[in-house]
């Protein structure tokens, strides 16, 4: 299977909403690399006397209650939602591959634990699951990620088991059986890269969803703690002031908003292009 | 099968489940930093105090023992105390459910009212400009984060605009004045049963910018939805055959396609429910609305353990029971579905 080929195809065709979704999530990935290349100022300088300014040519995101610059904090803050989305997921999809393939090939007891196991985790409502094992755990970012890996893996493991016992079903699995194959190679070379475009998809359409999900703890106060620009924490501290402050919440929250909604966009293309039997919109 | 064994089968997976959570939640209270005797005897309690306390609490037993008491306690409805107001948290849930109830259900009627017909629009208009700005609009509203959301509307149809309240579910004045007892707790109804009208528009004020918050996010998914099934039908060859019979599309729209198109929706709206109840913390939180959501907010901002794990087991086990309601609706709609037992997703 090659998924680079229609990709780059696809990079040439692809409608003008994708296109500016895959230049929000570039510009999103430099800053995230070279914040200090952007910023006009330092995003942890206090300067007292220069709090809550609205937005003019020095500071075109304004200043929060302790004088820091907004846009600069924002620029900074990239980091804080686009790795650790990525990481998130990342984890999130190797556990759940590991467990759907294990599920599936050895089937029986073990099989049935694990299925189980998700059904648990997918019985809680998200927040409140990563409310609950944040705060028994000690709430800060480290924390929220790993959080956010245990809540996500379940979903990503039950498609992956699905997709294994299919590929498993096939012929060719069963040519390469007969070659003398063994499990872990069976496993790894053949299964596991047939069954992986719809993961791929799943979780590109899930990185929207860990950024919303970690900003959204962040703004709890279940992420990273002050004076991290984290754009959650950001948008719950300028809450305080916002009637009069409107700039301070509402850019970190269009910044959560444009890249959420930029991976959205692609996931949903990622999806129309490796997923093309499934045309139902994923909810 | 018959539906009656199908519903019980779902019931047991039900109480199976919600053992299963039990036990989670059970397991995350004993991983929680710092000593929950020494923070109910309080921190200038003595080691013997300390000690004296745990031994109420039977935190010195074995963890196998702990657990069963624990569950005992729960079938009890006994559910610990709350850290932070010193009230059994069964109390604080039954006071604070109510608020949340009727928020998330009119975020849900929201949710659908204008979900299903942009959907079914879109659907029948696709490719055109309307679709893609219904579309377009759809994906913006999955992705606002409702606590954004909320302070912008806020902003507008508060400060600006001065057209709605910011947040309660009644000023305090009108709060003091209310003359409908409480008998549903749900505001809107207890002002009708009373047949107070000024109260129930009062009431409904203030439901508007938080349900709308809240609801966001499950009208677009449910727009979305709805235009994806409806395309799958419209794609169906029994369409063709509605057209080539020369029916008219609006009946072929609502005498065939419709139907079938809204059963998988049903699913959606479970789910949609489930994350409504959820989002309610976020929202809560911005709107100051009295209901769980803030209720666990402000334990998580206190480590009240107990409140914590009272909001997660009654929202989890309302969300399980939504979703058995959701698929005995689902097999009952569509005569096609086996009862498989199998939890639909």
């Amino acid at each position: 299977m090659n998924a680079i080929a229609p990709l780059a195809r696809a990079l040439r065709r692809l409608n003008p909403s994708a296109q500016l979704a895959l230049l929000v999530v570039a510009i999103t990935l430099v800053v995230a690399l070279f914040p200090a290349a952007f910023a006009t100022a330092d995003p942890y300088t206090l300067d007292l006397p220069n709090r809550l300014l609205p937005p003019d040519r020095d500071h075109i995101f304004g200043t929060d209650n302790y004088g820091r610059d907004v846009f600069s904090r924002v620029l900074h803050g990239a980091r804080y939602s686009l790795f650790t989305a990525l990481v998130v997921v990342a984890f999130g999809l190797t556990l759940g591959c590991a467990v759907g393939v294990s599920a599936a090939a050895s089937g029986g007891w073990f099989d049935e634990i694990l299925m189980r196991l998700t059904d648990v985790v997918l019985a809680f409502p998200p927040i409140l699951l990563a409310m609950v094992v944040v705060t028994a755990l000690k709430p800060s970012l480290e924390v929220t990620m790993l959080t956010l890996v245990l809540i996500g893996w379940p979903e990503y493991a039950r498609v992956m088991r699905a997709q294994a016992l299919v590929v498993l079903s096939r012929e060719f699995v069963l040519a390469a059986r007969a070659l003398g194959i063994g499990p872990l190679a069976l496993l790894t070379r053949h299964v596991l890269p047939n069954a992986l475009p719809p993961l791929i998809v799943l979780a590109s359409l899930n990185l929207g969803i860990v950024i919303l999900s970690l900003a959204a703890l962040g703004f709890l106060g279940l992420g990273a703690g002050q004076p991290t620009p984290e754009w959650g924490r950001m948008v719950s501290d300028g809450r305080d002031y916002f009637l009069d402050s409107w700039w301070y919440p509402v850019y970190p929250g269009l910044a959560i908003a444009l890249l959420t909604l930029a991976f959205n966009i692609l996931g949903d293309t990622l999806r129309d292009i490796l997923d093309p039997t499934t045309r139902r919109e994923s909810s | 099968m018959p539906l009656s064994r199908f519903i019980l089968r779902r019931l047991l997976l039900m109480c199976f489940m919600l053992i299963a959570v039990v036990a989670v939640t059970f397991f995350l209270s004993r991983v929680i930093p710092g000593d929950p005797a020494q923070l109910r005897a309080g921190m200038d309690a003595t080691a013997e105090e300390v000690e004296r306390m745990r031994q109420r609490m039977g935190l010195d037993r074995p963890l196998g023992e702990q657990f069963i008491r624990y569950v005992a306690d729960l079938l009890r409805g006994d559910l610990g105390t709350s850290i932070f107001n010193n009230l059994p948290v069964l109390d604080n849930l039954r006071h604070f459910f109510p608020a949340t109830f009727e928020l998330a259900l009119v975020a849900m009627i929201f949710a659908i009212l204008l979900g299903l017909p942009l959907g079914a629009l879109s659907a029948v208009r696709h490719g055109s400009w309307l679709d893609q700005g219904l579309r377009l609009g759809a994906m913006v509203g999955l992705a606002f984060p409702s606590f954004v959301l909320g302070i912008v509307l806020i902003l507008i149809f508060f400060y600006h605009l001065d057209w709605l309240p910011s947040g309660r579910r009644l000023e305090i004045m009108a709060q003091i004045r209310r003359s409908a007892p409480p008998i549903t707790r749900l505001l809107l109804v207890d002002a009708l049963l009373a047949g107070d009208f000024t109260l129930f528009t009062e009431a409904a004020r203030h439901l508007i910018l938080p349900a709308v918050t809240l609801g966001l996010a499950s009208l677009a998914r449910l727009m979305r939805f709805t235009r994806a099934s409806l395309l799958e039908e419209l794609r169906q060859p029994y369409t063709q055959t509605a057209r080539s019979k020369g029916l008219r599309p609006r009946r072929i729209l609502a005498v065939h396609l419709l139907r079938n198109a809204l059963i998988p929706t049903v699913t959606v709206m479970g789910i949609a429910f489930g994350s409504t109840l959820s989002g309610s913390v976020l929202v809560e939180t911005i709107f100051n609305w009295p209901g769980l959501g803030q209720y666990a907010f402000n334990a998580v901002f206190n480590l009240d353990y107990p409140a914590i794990v009272g909001v997660t087991l009654l929202t989890t086990t309302v969300y399980l029971f939504v979703n058995l309601l959701v698929d005995i609706a689902y097999v009952t709609l569509d005569p096609r579905i086996q009862f498989s037992g199998a939890a639909a997703t």
